[in-house]
């Protein structure tokens, strides 16, 4: 092993942050969901992977097309995106979870686990998977690299990364500032109390899905389109564990502490190549993790617990 | 203990599951137990195994395509004497411990008299071993792992080794390019990125060049800035990504976007035309090696090619269409020159297999049951790979 | 609940007894096994016999940490591959002409303690956590244990120069495994964990299951109990993965992934969590399943959307008609009715193929399916008549139940003759009269009829539903010009088969297929009419 090169490092903290904002913007979607039924929602990172179909056939069907403007079309896989998603996880909630709304959490784990094995691989009889298509490069029109003090910087992730922050913004304001939002503070904190006091609680469940949901598609349709992801029905799995660490690194059920968590995980991520371990880049999550969670289970931002 | 409570969710469950396996169509299975592969009226039964699942589907699907047609030509030229062959293809699931129980399966239920495949090595090193110890040849298809025929002399493979595509694709890097300073990317996940970065390092050196710089990622990897910028820092001239498609285009778009102008140099798992897809720009003006290119004026390309096209709809995506096609060839040959209809006469056919024509090349088993082949460099252009110049056959002891 | 059998005395005579006879009977097995079965099997049924029973010992030993003691594991598949790496290379480097059984029980050994060695380090840290947490930090140790091996080439990234083969794995193990070892091993596990349950180490472990704090409060030291049960649990894995790497004589990483420990995960779910008769089954059946899914033919891809459509519907249905006012009698009548028009039409497809000309298996078929769908209506009308129950639709489900029983029965006889290996058509067969006699025989087996003949029903009504619904699916134009040409094979749909029955199974029944119930020699004497004595104490 070498010994570091020290020039290399602000370019790496750059792509860090870059890689950490798709991370993040999963692990949003993990943290609300976590944070008003306490589940480790698995499928999420399942439904991200959708949102990289949903994008993808989008893309194919208008790409290339007259009178498509480029930027309408970027628009338009995002949303098709996101809807598609959030009605998705809509879907997967009432079917899968609702009926075990008070069954014990190990056996919704479980369900989890099965939904997101099934979309892996019932996805295969629905989806193009072979060989693994992606996002043509056209369609991303953000493509140019800047140069910022000799930092190499890609528009597109500039873009993934300033769409992540406003999210994050958008979503706290969400949770804490409207009436909604503190409806699902309320049944995060106490289911029961909260359906005494006049909360619809499935409705707020059901909201939290479509928001965590659409937040995922948005998540795929961005990151298949500025890296150039190839598809296939396992993209979602590791993405989506990653984002879970982030998500526990930050404090799970706090938005800002997923956006930081994040960051920190593709900053560790680089950190690791940028010090000759490339091999061992996709353990570095877990170890994260694990430390994490004897270090400080309540994460980074989370109110400290003895035990989780 | 079955204790007094409601069983009945648990007598459901049972049944549902066992009413799935009961639902194998009775119809289909065979007429009261194995028929024997002996009268002469009986096709004559040899088997396939590939990856039918999983993230080798896409060679894995080429490579049977590739075989049943050339089964089916050979059925429609009257077989041998008018006896047909039948192709059996069992699914390997991407998997090595599915491969063998694939090829046990071929071999103790069907009785096949020979196995093709498979396109992986780690693959088919289980099945191969498998076939060596019953006795039945193997033509391995896309196994380009160099110790894969040591295993006995019942494994022979129809594509050349890593030793000779890594060997000459150091070599036309170093000749054809004038790269000297070469940086590599290999996918930590993949015996086959490894193994071909090995022999890269090797013969790149002993050519003359200098490895800057080896770095790694894992196959499902998604950002690979990390890496890129590491071998950027080394100021290569050259970068050779020895993985699959999947993460080379990706790796091709970041190698671009962070401005690290190099020309990108890698081994046939580049082949499949959403390389160019994945990769957009960064990718155009790559080198690969590969077997053989759909576009290549031989006669035996073209035919291929159409009756590839007439059969499935499509070219075929990857090499392992005609490498299929190449393995059933010489498996079909020595069959037709074979003394007795067994698997010891066949196995002892095709080791004397000798200028066979085939998609991929003039087909010649040599004394360590390789197909001696030349390689076929191809350029990435923005429409379609081109070929750009052969590498003819060379022995390289690593 | 589950309910312990506590003998009142014990007897120390007879204790020693049961204990040495036990053990001659495991010896006559493995005797049986090696020098009666295995040499009229192929390669293949040896190896399917071996996977199968490599799987259910390892869904067993999961089970001990996730259902006996409540603790949720995702990472099993890392102990199973810390074993048989470790007996693997030990082999691989130093084996050369020694006693190859010592050899063999000596690496079980090793392979264990390394893996159980493993289980301390995954174990420990892993205290802390609970519930969903757990699992993710095990699925963590798991990739972590997992991307190390893989970076273990001798070359840059391994550790001291390790030589684990990398990616490649380690080959030319030496394959010393016989199928009689695999036997003996399953039977040791299945024996460990059900003696344990006996004691009052055993207790333990499912009081910390019950309630960690209760647990405490009475006494368990919960953190020990752990510790053992993950040392334990990661140990067998570990004995196995010996087993696993001396019988395929070649390891790769891949083989030990996220998804070989969703395997066993959804294994021991499906079987029952805490039930060490479900793991084991549910291991044996699920691994021989993804063989004999090999021998089926293509589905059409309408069809296949036809089922789940015409499934959904079913369901749909279902649950409609238990909010209706026709109560539960008017929704088993409108159930069994589906069903009985299944088979009707089992009879008339029987009485089609019956006279098919070119196969005689065909004919065969046809009358077997003829003989058994009328002998099944007539079933429902003698349950009608004989009053079988407190309401009408109670009666047709219980002759609808004797129906179910008797396809099973004929079933099997049906089975014989399918392609299968031979070991595939015994398991399965075993398993079709299990469930026949159990549902037949057993007394509240006979309370579950009218359950079980609603079953029957429902694939009964699925069957009928299909065929309205791929008729209109094959009319949409769209569906009918994209997917026309396209054909599933069932082989490829494996892991969607496991993933839907494991939701579903999650669905109807959280606790797993068997629950917390186990096989059981009472139960057996209970079905046969010799029920006796014992003192039953609800846990």
């Amino acid at each position: 092993m070498e010994s570091l090169d020290w020039g290399q490092l602000p370019q790496q903290l750059v792509n860090g942050l870059q890689l950490g904002a798709i991370y993040a913007l999963i692990a949003l979607g993990y943290t609300m969901v976590y944070g008003v039924l306490k589940l480790i929602n698995f499928a999420h990172g399942d439904v991200y992977m959708v949102g990289m179909y949903l994008a993808y056939y989008t893309a194919m069907q208008w790409f290339n097309r007259e009178a498509m403007n480029p930027y309408v079309l970027l628009f338009l896989m995002l949303i098709i995106s996101m809807v598609g998603c959030a009605l998705l996880g809509l879907l997967i909630e009432r079917v899968a979870y609702r009926p075990l709304r008070n069954a014990p959490r190990i056996s919704v784990l479980i369900t989890a686990i099965g939904v997101s094995l099934l979309l892996e691989h019932g996805g295969l009889l629905v989806f193009k998977t072979s060989p693994p298509p992606s996002i043509a490069q056209d369609v991303n029109v953000f493509s140019q690299t800047m140069d910022i003090f000799g930092v190499a910087v890609t528009q597109s992730r500039l873009v993934v990364f300033g769409v992540t922050v406003v999210l994050m913004f958008l979503l706290w304001y969400f949770v804490t500032q409207t009436q909604t939002g503190r409806a699902m503070r309320a049944v995060s904190h106490d289911f029961n109390t909260a359906a005494l006091m006049g909360v619809n609680v499935s409705r707020i469940i059901g909201i939290t899905f479509i928001i965590g949901s659409a937040l995922a598609g948005a998540g795929g349709m961005m990151n298949a389109t500025a890296l150039g992801t190839p598809l296939t029905t396992f993209a979602g799995l590791l993405p989506g564990v990653k984002a879970f660490v982030a998500a526990v690194l930050g404090g799970i059920g706090n938005i800002p502490g997923a956006v930081v968590g994040g960051f920190i995980m593709g900053i560790a991520e680089n950190l690791v190549v940028w010090g000759g371990l490339g091999g061992y880049k996709d353990a570095v999550a877990f170890v994260i993790l694990i430390i994490i969670l004897l270090l400080r289970p309540g994460g980074l931002f989370g109110s400290p617990v003895d035990k989780v | 203990m079955f204790h007094r409570t409601r069983f009945s969710g648990g007598a459901l469950l049972a049944a549902a599951a066992l009413a799935g396996i009961l639902g194998c169509n009775p119809t289909g299975g065979s007429n009261g137990g194995k028929t024997a592969n002996g009268g002469s009226e009986d096709p004559i039964k040899i088997g396939l195994i590939a990856s039918l699942n999983g993230e080798l589907k896409p060679w894995g699907e080429d490579s049977m395509r590739g075989a049943q047609l050339a089964v089916k030509e050979f059925n429609d030229a009257g077989g041998l004497n008018g006896r047909k062959v039948e192709l059996i293809v069992e699914d390997t699931a991407s998997r090595p411990e599915q491969g063998k129980t694939a090829t046990e399966k071929l071999l103790n239920e069907d009785q096949v008299l020979a196995v093709l495949g498979e396109v992986a090595s780690g693959i088919t090193q289980p099945a191969a071993e498998v076939c060596q110890a019953a006795g039945v040849p193997i033509i391995a298809i896309g196994a380009t792992r160099v110790d894969i025929t040591e295993i006995g002399e019942y494994v022979f493979r129809a594509c050349f080794t890593d030793n000779f595509q890594g060997a000459a694709m150091a070599k036309f890097a170093y000749e054809d390019l004038g790269l000297r300073r070469v940086a590599m990317l290999t996918d930590k996940k993949q015996p086959y990125s490894t193994g071909l970065s090995d022999i890269f390092r090797k013969a790149f050196e002993s050519f003359g060049g200098t490895i800057v710089a080896e770095e790694f990622y894992e196959g499902g990897n998604i950002d690979f800035q990390a890496q890129l910028t590491n071998i950027k820092a080394k100021n290569p001239d050259g970068l050779f990504c020895s993985g699959y498609f999947n993460e080379v285009g990706p790796i091709a778009r970041q190698r671009e976007a962070l401005g690290l102008n190099v020309k990108m140099v890698g081994g046939d798992g580049w082949d499949s035309r959403e390389l160019i897809q994945s990769g957009g720009t960064g990718i155009i003006g790559g080198f690969f090696c590969n077997h053989y290119h759909n576009s290549e004026d031989r006669d035996e390309v073209r035919n291929f090619v159409e009756a590839f096209k007439k059969e499935y709809g499509n070219e075929p995506a990857t090499a392992m269409g005609a490498l299929g096609y190449d393995a059933a060839t010489i498996l079909l040959d020595a069959i037709k020159r074979a003394e007795k209809i067994d698997s010891k006469s066949i196995r002892d056919a095709i080791s004397t297999t000798k200028d066979l024509k085939g998609v991929s090349g003039s087909l010649s088993i040599g004394p360590d049951r390789n197909a001696q082949k030349p390689a076929l460099v191809l350029e990435v252009k923005k429409d379609d790979f081109e070929p750009y110049k052969q590498v003819p056959f060379f022995v390289f002891e690593g | 609940m589950a309910a312990a059998t506590v003998t009142p005395s014990f007897a120390p005579g007879r204790y020693v007894l049961v204990r040495l006879l036990s053990f001659l009977l495991v010896a006559a097995i493995a005797f049986v096994v090696e020098r009666q079965v295995v040499p009229s099997l192929n390669n293949y049924d040896a190896t399917l016999i071996v996977r199968s029973l490599l799987y259910a010992s390892l869904a067993v030993s999961l089970n001990l940490i996730n259902g006996i003691t409540g603790q949720f594991s995702v990472g099993h598949a890392a102990f199973f591959l810390v074993g048989a790496y470790v007996s693997g290379y030990v082999t691989r480097n130093y084996f050369d002409s020694q006693d190859p059984l010592l050899w063999i029980t000596g690496m079980t050994v090793v392979g264990g303690v390394a893996a159980a060695i493993a289980g301390i380090v995954v174990g420990l840290p892993s205290l802390r956590l609970r519930g969903d947490y757990l699992a993710v930090a095990t699925l963590g140790f798991g990739e972590i244990i997992r991307i190390i091996v893989q970076n273990q080439d001798g070359k840059n990234l391994s550790f001291g120069g390790l030589d684990l083969g990398g990616a490649f794995g380690l080959n030319k193990i030496d394959k010393l495994t016989h199928v009689w070892h695999v036997v003996v091993l399953f039977i040791l596990i299945v024996a460990l964990c059900r003696n344990l349950l006996k004691t009052s180490h055993g207790l333990s472990f499912l009081a910390v299951r019950e309630d960690e704090l209760a647990a405490e409060a009475t006494g368990v030291n919960t953190t020990r109990t752990k510790v053992v049960a993950f040392v334990l649990g990661a140990a067998m894995a570990g004995m196995v993965g010996t087993l696993f790497a001396h019988h395929e004589g070649f390891i790769t990483p891949v083989t030990f992934d996220m998804s070989t420990s969703f395997l066993i995960l959804t294994m021991v779910v499906i079987g029952g969590t805490g039930s060490i008769t479900g793991a084991a089954l549910a291991g044996a059946a699920l691994k021989l399943l993804e063989e004999a899914l090999r021998k089926i033919d293509q589905i059409p891809a309408i069809d296949l959307l036809g089922y789940i459509v015409s499934a959904l519907l079913v369901l749909l249905l279902v649950k409609t008609l238990r909010r209706s006012r026709f109560g539960e009698n008017g929704r088993h009548v409108f159930l069994s009715l589906l069903g009985a028009v299944a088979l009707a039409g089992a009879v008339v497809k029987g009485l089609a193929l019956s006279g098919d000309a070119d196969s005689g298996y065909v004919r065969f078929v046809g009358w077997a399916m003829l003989a058994v769908g009328s002998l099944s209506i007539l079933f429902i009308v003698v349950a009608l008549v004989r009053r079988a129950g407190a309401t009408v639709g109670e009666r047709m489900l219980t002759g609808l139940g004797w129906a179910g029983a008797l396809i099973a029965l004929v079933g099997c006889y049906v089975h014989w003759f399918t392609g299968v290996s031979v070991v595939i058509k015994v398991s399965v067969i075993a398993m079709l009269l299990a469930l026949a006699a159990f549902t037949t025989l057993s007394g509240h087996g006979r309370r579950g009829m009218p359950a079980f003949g609603a079953v029957v029903a429902l694939f009964g009504s699925l069957i009928v539903v299909k065929m309205p619904v791929t008729m209109a699916l094959h009319s949409v134009p769209f569906i009918e010009e994209n997917l026309k040409d396209t054909l599933y094979s069932p082989n490829n749909l494996r892991m969607a088969i496991f993933a839907f029955l494991l939701v579903v199974v999650m669905l109807v029944r959280p606790i797993g297929v068997l629950g917390h119930h186990e096989f059981s020699w009472d139960l057996v004497k209970r079905m046969f009419g010799m029920k006796h004595k014992q003192q039953e104490i609800a846990v």
